[in-house]
């Protein structure tokens, strides 16, 4: 049971990975030719990271689960004994792990390039804005069914609340945002076992 | 009204998936039978201007393939794993496919009705069955009336009836056209083709009659009645094509290049099956 | 032709990406625009409304532009401070792609800005290093100087009169800014705050007249500012002329990157005279309101600029899902095979999707269109009943096509979703910059075209030549791009490109 398990774990791992950490990667890259990562202050490394390093939310949720779109998979899968939920649940996980670990890679590069801010909150803080702005998307992706819907969700939430990011990065997520949140992940997990 | 095919190659990379194919199709319904994986499916997308071929040459009715134009329409095709968009009606999808075909669509009704969906041409898409949805692909691919039609494995996943209803609507176009179908049930061709390609590997390894093909195994065929702890030992003698359970003994249907030496070993009519057979185990040689 | 038309604007409208992208269009214009077409018309007696008409015919002064010596001197010495605070932190700042972006500069580098510096303010390098070099300045200082520059009288009771609740036109009396003032908004609009404003009593003073009076006590006040600058935090005195600051100007922006502070283009929007929404209308805005965009065109414009940087991304989901409509539903085979030709069926679903998305943007603002014409009408004013189609068609039309046509062209290519995320990338890399927020800034390569407020029509219209290229150039690019997508939808039809790919995959899997 135990590797059983093991190859789950694995196998959904595998899944997040495939399809989010390239695109991921590749707009991290791009950041210092953008927006330039050298000799930042807090306020403009709060600004770079809310408006653009926490976008990789988009790429690591929102094709959380495109493999399973198929009708012809979704049947194999959902009658399975082991719930597709802790599936999405898993690979939710390891998403936000890899969401913190890549921005925390990032905030530490820019740390050498001369940055000086508070490194802790704000790479916590980052991520929770990338989970929500991921969640957003894959909220929509499970209720319309459609990966694209999700990612038009996911951009059209940051279009309308892209100057308030800045702020969300040196204060955090506060008041209703939070448990709207935890919410919505719910909902996800909920929505995605129908058929 | 004729497809020529000569020495038609197909690679993929450094795999040659087609090699050499020679053969004359005229009309009437041609089976093309083979494996999973032999290129039958390639075979027809080549023909359907789906795919170029990497060497050799298709003409149909004198026009050669690379008049990509010219061919797509004089062709109807109904693929492997038809599908249609899911939200659009019956009515809507064929009208659509009318458009793309740059035909009027003044004969939807009737081929709705041929079909037997003309009932249910405001139900949307994805309310049909699979036998309805594939009955809604032929509808599609006869649309522009075409002279030569190509399906590809049309009853997979259909029910016997639904597999008799299909081949019913095949044979009765069959009679002024040329329809190709694929299969690898060889049972399909023996009860609607008049002629049959064999493909393995990318070779044609026999193209000719139905009767002709029959004849390949007569002599072969062999009627057993062994004990069930016996049936292993049977390869011994020859290629086991089909066997039935009967209390502690097996009746087996065995092909056997040689006289079969088991007692009780009778000789029986060949079918297409046991011609198909002999020919993928070289047992014709 | 036209019956697949039907049918693809049909197929369109089925789907739940093309009603998602209506929504998120209509939020963007409410959020963005929203009712401000009613907030102008009920703050009409505000000074800054387009729609105030003074009494008595006296409108603020028209800002200090860099064609007058009051404007170029501000300019300056708002400039050397600037740069003296970047140098002292080897700090310099740009907007290459609309983002901020700071450059830290090599020794030989700043031994460079050094020499320039010294140049412009005759000090050296250790009063360079002990200027204060403030650049922006609320202090009584920086207003006692700015009076020496400008010329203008400075009412006893200025300070009083800082409050905007206080500010009333009477007599003739002017508004101006005061010099070394205002600051960007994170909109990047340059705007000042109500006690920014200097009200300045001058009943005989017209504007002509005012300029006249400016540009005769500058050169008085020339001659006699060595002594009041010694009382002022500035410790320096400009030393060259202003074509010649220009050119050092360009040269440390060509240093430090695209957009700097020090470009002519933002250079420009600071110093320029640009139009600030809560600045008190001048008479040229007035007129340009009421005779040039006749209402309506202002308002239009302002629309299409709400609405730009959402036609630069939305669009894509639509004609991705069009595109991968067909993937999905496994359709492919079955359309490659149709007699159809590419050009037909590619032009087709091209025009169906600009077409259906161009229809929501066409309806959005007409209650906008309403209430303005309504007012007009009732206070016996011209209004251009074609200016929201004309600017929508004019303006946002070559957006709408070429990311459409850019987005079909990734879409065809790629078989799959990539081009949401290459669109995505593009959209960050092309944002408009800061220097072109408040409009009349056009490139050739420019794909949204912005102009950030209601008032500016003289400025579109200075710079219309280059507007309309980059228009028809736009468009021109999109055709380009369909064009290729009907070359590469060709050769995928008949095998070529990622057909064999898909297949050699497939029959390797299938021998092991």
């Amino acid at each position: 049971m135990c590797g059983n398990l093991y190859v789950i774990v694995k196998e959904n791992c595998k899944i997040v990975f495939r399809q989010g950490v390239y695109a991921a990667v590749t707009f991290l890259f791009l950041i210092p030719y953008i927006y330039g990562v050298t000799n930042l202050n807090s306020e403009k490394a709060a600004d770079c990271l809310g408006k653009l390093t926490a976008f990789i939310g988009i790429p690591l949720f929102v094709f959380i689960l495109k493999p399973e779109q198929d009708s012809d998979i979704r049947d194999v899968i959902l009658i399975k004994k082991f719930p597709y939920r802790i599936s999405i649940l898993l690979r939710i996980v390891f998403a936000a792990v890899l969401s913190v670990f890549l921005i925390y890679l990032f905030v530490l590069y820019m740390l050498y390039q001369g940055c000086e801010f508070p490194v802790f909150t704000y790479t916590m803080h980052t991520a929770e804005i990338s989970t929500m702005i991921g969640g957003i998307g894959l909220l929509g992706s499970v209720f319309f069914r459609k990966t694209l819907a999700g990612f038009l969700l996911s951009v059209s939430f940051v279009f309308l609340f892209y100057d308030s990011f800045t702020v969300m990065v040196v204060r955090g997520i506060h008041g209703f945002v939070v448990p709207v949140k935890i919410l919505s992940y719910i909902t996800i997990l909920w929505l995605c076992d129908r058929n | 009204m004729s497809i020529e095919i000569h020495s038609l190659q197909k690679k993929f990379g450094p795999h040659v998936v087609l090699s050499d194919i020679t053969a004359t199709i005229e009309g009437g319904m041609y089976g093309l039978l083979g494996r999973n994986g032999a290129g039958k499916t390639t075979l027809m997308k080549v023909l359907v201007t789906l795919l170029k071929p990497s060497g050799g040459d298709v003409e149909m009715n004198g026009v050669s393939i690379k008049s990509t134009k010219e061919i797509r329409k004089m062709i109807g095709y109904l693929p492997q794993n038809f599908s249609f968009y899911p939200n659009m009606t019956v009515y809507d999808s064929m009208k659509y496919v009318a458009a793309l075909s740059g035909v009027s669509g003044s004969n939807i009704p009737l081929l709705l009705q041929k079909v037997n969906l003309w009932d249910r041409k405001k139900k949307k898409v994805r309310t049909l069955s699979g036998g309805m949805v594939r009955r809604l692909g032929i509808a599609q691919a006869l649309l522009n009336n075409p002279e030569i039609l190509v399906v590809d494995e049309p009853t997979s996943g259909l029910d016997p009836e639904e597999r008799l209803r299909v081949y019913n609507l095949l044979g009765e176009y069959a009679k002024e056209k040329i329809v190709i179908l694929s299969t690898h049930i060889a049972g399909d061709i023996e009860a609607t083709c008049t002629r049959v390609g064999v493909l393995d590997s990318g070779k044609m390894i026999f193209n000719g009659s139905v009767g002709n093909l029959v004849k390949l195994a007569e002599g072969k065929v062999y009627e057993v009645i062994i004990p069930k702890g016996a049936k292993e030992t049977i390869k011994d003698y020859g290629c086991m094509i089909s066997s039935r359970n009967d209390g502690m003994n097996v009746h087996m249907r065995v092909l056997s290049k040689n006289d079969l030496t088991i007692s009780g070993a009778v000789s029986c009519n060949s079918t297409v099956e046991d011609a198909y057979m002999a020919l993928l185990n070289r047992i014709c040689d | 032709m036209r019956q697949l038309l039907m049918l693809e604007c049909k197929k369109i409208a089925a789907g739940v990406i093309y009603w998602l992208f209506v929504i998120a269009i209509t939020v963007v214009f409410w959020l963005n625009y929203g009712n401000v077409d009613r907030e102008e018309i009920n703050n009409a007696s505000d000074t800054s409304s387009l729609f105030y008409c003074a009494q008595d015919g006296h409108y603020a002064v028209e800002q200090n532009n860099l064609s007058k010596k009051s404007g170029q001197n501000q300019a300056m010495i708002g400039l050397t401070k600037k740069l003296l605070d970047c140098y002292k932190n080897n700090s310099y700042e740009c907007y290459p792609f609309g983002y901020i972006k700071v450059k830290v500069f090599s020794k030989s580098e700043q031994n460079i800005v050094l020499k320039y510096l010294r140049e412009i303010t005759g000090m050296d390098k250790d009063k360079i290093l002990s200027s204060t070099g403030k650049t922006t300045s609320k202090e009584p200082e920086d207003t006692e100087n700015s009076e020496e520059l400008s010329g203008s009288e400075k009412p006893e009771d200025s300070k009083e009169t800082s409050d905007s609740s206080e500010i009333g036109i009477s007599g003739g009396g002017q508004y101006i800014s005061k010099p070394g003032t205002g600051h960007m908004n994170e909109a990047g609009q340059y705007e000042f705050q109500p006690d920014e404003w200097e009200y300045v009593e001058n009943s005989s003073d017209s504007a002509g007249e005012k300029e006249k009076a400016d540009s005769k006590e500058q050169d008085d006040a020339k001659t006699s500012n060595n002594s009041s600058k010694k009382k002022s935090s500035e410790d320096f005195l400009i030393q060259v002329s202003f074509q010649r600051f220009m050119e050092i100007m360009d040269k440390i922006s060509g240093m430090i990157g695209r957009n700097s502070y020090f470009s002519r283009a933002l250079i420009d929007l600071y110093y320029g005279g640009n139009d600030m929404e809560n600045s008190p209308v001048t008479l040229k805005q007035h007129e340009e309101f009421y005779n040039g965009d006749k209402i309506t065109g202002a308002f239009a414009r302002y629309y299409c600029d709400n609405i730009a940087l959402a036609v630069l991304i939305l669009p894509v989901f639509v004609i991705t899902a069009v595109m991968a409509g067909d993937r999905r539903n496994r359709v492919m085979d079955s359309i490659y095979a149709k007699p159809v030709s590419s050009f037909k069926l590619i032009f087709i679903r091209y025009f169906a999707s600009v077409g259906m998305m161009f229809v929501p943007i066409l309806l959005l603002p007409l209650k906008s269109f309403i209430i303005l014409a309504k007012y007009a009408n009732a206070a016996g004013d011209a209004v251009d009943i074609f200016a929201f189609p004309k600017y929508i068609i004019g303006w946002i039309l070559p957006s709408l096509l070429f990311v459409v046509a850019f987005s079909l062209f990734l879409s065809v290519l790629t078989r799959s979703s990539v081009s949401v995320l290459a669109m995505g990338i593009f959209w960050i890399i092309f944002k408009p910059s800061v220097g072109k927020i408040a409009g009349g800034n056009y490139e050739l390569f420019d794909i949204v075209i912005r102009h950030n407020t209601l008032k500016g029509f003289g400025r579109m219209m200075q710079h219309f030549d280059m507007l309309v290229i980059n228009r028809i150039f736009i468009t021109g690019i999109s055709f380009l791009f369909v064009l290729l997508s009907v070359w590469i939808y060709q050769i995928k039809r008949r095998g070529g490109l990622s057909f064999h790919v898909r297949e050699f995959i497939c029959y390797r899997k299938r021998e092991l």
